[in-house]
């Protein structure tokens, strides 16, 4: 089953003028199949965990377990937090480029990927670079590359953070879509407490750099999720209220850590 | 554009040709000094119908193309190898600082030792000259390659082949591409200079004997044509860069 076990794990930036304590004691178990969300301050190392889970980062200390059980498929596919897809590649190379890198032959990659990008309304830009997409189309680009490895676990930095509001209400429900289809195993970071609540089946509040896990919040909406449902009840906003509580102080302490120190 | 613009565009030039011609023709300017566009025009078409000037522009652009290729190709390669490697790039890098600010026209004489005074001094000139821009773009270039597609190429375990092809080198071509482009407009301007002191034919020699000999319309006829060359080229280069990298087009 594949599942994550983070102890203790620390991370130490030392390359600048100061070394950088991004994560110290980050202790945080993931089942296999769940839908975790992770909060917190900014620079609080949301990025630092997901990029040290990707391997593009080695702990300074602690230890990792990442259980996948199936060695056929990637272990991990990440959707990075800035624009990531490839400015020269046009939409089907970009979003089959996961597969590429897998060997898996052209015929085959377009076979697997032209469907997801139908399903996330790219069918008609397959051949479009991305200066001639919107923000929007470009993430999303960037999601169907991610899910097309059909990796066993999914890596989500923010993806919605740069659109607005209603584009970002549809992508949520786009994303619950399809993941319901698939059940990998997802953490997915964001600024957004209501996003977090909408879409994990826990949420993982962090506090302020080094990054600790302060709190973990069961989310006890049903699955399949209907998002207006959850948006339309009561415990939505009692847990939105809720998750603040936990997290105020730790954003105030960022913001005090930022200006004073 | 307009077709207002699209006339004045047209028209601004014609008018500036005709004020020219009506000032040399009414001896406002010195005649023997600046030649009549019509003059030039009549020189243009006998140089071009004794052949003169096919042999000296076909002179010049052998020793642009020869020396373009021999300089531009291991500038590519050995950019890409200092952009990929640190240890490469530590050992050249403090060669190139060092090689490059000097004017290439300078080394001219230098050559002329190693390689004799007939073509191969000329090309090697060139050479030269279109290999600095090269070389300095394209490890800036692949140096530049923003991080987070390194970070994509590598979450989804690509290969170091792959990453190259795929990922580094077309990232780098928009600046290899700009380091090319340079690369031209110093290539003509070594060349025609190396022609003026150095040379028995080409543009630069025609320039340079016409201007000797006071045969002022042949040198203008010699400035017209390379202009023509520099443009032509430079719109060539254009297109390829055009189809070599389609997502930058607007
Ligand atoms: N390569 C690096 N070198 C030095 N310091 C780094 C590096 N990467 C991150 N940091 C620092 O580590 C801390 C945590 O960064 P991280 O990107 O994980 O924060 P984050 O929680 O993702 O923030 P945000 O919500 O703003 O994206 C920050 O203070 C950051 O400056
Ligand atoms: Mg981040």
């Amino acid at each position: 089953m594949a599942e994550i076990v983070a102890e203790r794990l620390g991370k130490r930036f030392d390359g600048g003028a100061r070394p950088v304590e991004a994560l110290t004691d980050f202790t945080l178990k993931v089942r296999q199949g769940e839908f975790c969300c992770l909060v917190g301050p900014s620079g609080c190392g949301k990025t630092t965990f997901l990029r040290i889970l990707a391997r593009l980062e080695t702990p300074s200390g602690g230890t990792l377990e990442v259980r996948v059980p199936d060695p056929t498929r990637p272990a991990t596919a990440v959707v990075f937090q800035e624009t990531s897809i490839f400015p020269w590649m046009t939409v089907i190379e970009n979003a089959a480029f996961g597969l590429e890198a897998r060997g898996v032959p052209r015929k085959e990659r377009e076979r697997r990927v032209l469907p997801l990008l139908r399903k996330v309304g790219l069918g008609e830009f397959t051949d479009a670079y991305p200066h001639q997409l919107s923000g929007g189309m470009k993430q999303r680009v960037s999601i169907a590359r991610a899910f097309v490895t059909e990796p066993q676990i999914l890596l989500m930095d923010e993806p919605f953070a740069a659109l607005d509001a209603q584009n970002r209400t549809l992508m949520q429900d786009e994303l619950v879509a399809l993941w319901e289809e698939q059940r990998t195993t997802v953490v997915f970071i964001t600024h957004s407490l209501e996003e977090a609540l909408l879409l994990g089946d826990r949420v993982v509040a962090m506090t302020a750099r080094p990054g600790r896990v302060k709190q973990v919040v069961d989310v006890p909406f049903p699955r399949p999720r209907n998002t207006r449902s959850v948006r339309a009840s009561e415990t939505y906003g009692r847990l939105v209220v809720d998750l603040w509580n936990i997290l105020e102080e730790e954003v105030m302490r960022a913001r005090a850590g930022e200006q004073g120190i | 554009m307009k077709g207002r613009e699209r006339l004045l565009s047209i028209l601004s030039p014609l008018l500036l040709i005709a004020a020219w011609e009506l000032t040399v023709r009414l001896g406002l300017v010195d005649g023997r000094f600046i030649a009549a566009p019509s003059l030039i025009l009549v020189a243009l078409w006998n140089m071009s119908v004794s052949g003169e000037l096919a042999r000296d522009v076909g002179v010049s652009l052998w020793r642009i193309a020869a020396g373009f290729a021999i300089g531009v190709v291991p500038a590519v390669l050995l950019g890409l190898w200092m952009g990929l490697s640190r240890s490469v790039r530590a050992v050249f890098d403090p060669l190139i600082a060092a090689v490059y600010p000097i004017p290439k026209i300078a080394i001219l004489p230098l050559l002329m030792v190693f390689f004799g005074i007939g073509e191969s001094s000329k090309i090697a000139v060139v050479a030269i000259s279109a290999f600095f821009p090269v070389v300095i773009n394209t490890y800036t270039g692949v140096a530049n390659v923003d991080r987070v597609y390194l970070d994509v190429a590598q979450s989804f375990g690509a290969s170091r082949a792959l990453v190259f092809r795929r990922v580094v080198f077309p990232g780098a071509l928009p600046v290899i591409f700009a380091g090319i482009r340079l690369a031209l407009g110093v290539c003509l301007i070594v060349i025609v200079s190396a022609e003026f002191v150095a040379a028995r034919s080409g543009i630069g020699f025609l320039i340079w004997s016409s201007w000797e000999m006071l045969l002022i319309d042949k040198m203008f006829v010699g400035l017209l044509v390379i202009a023509v060359i520099g443009t032509l080229l430079t719109i060539g280069l254009r297109e390829i860069q055009r189809r070599a990298i389609p997502w930058r087009n607007e």
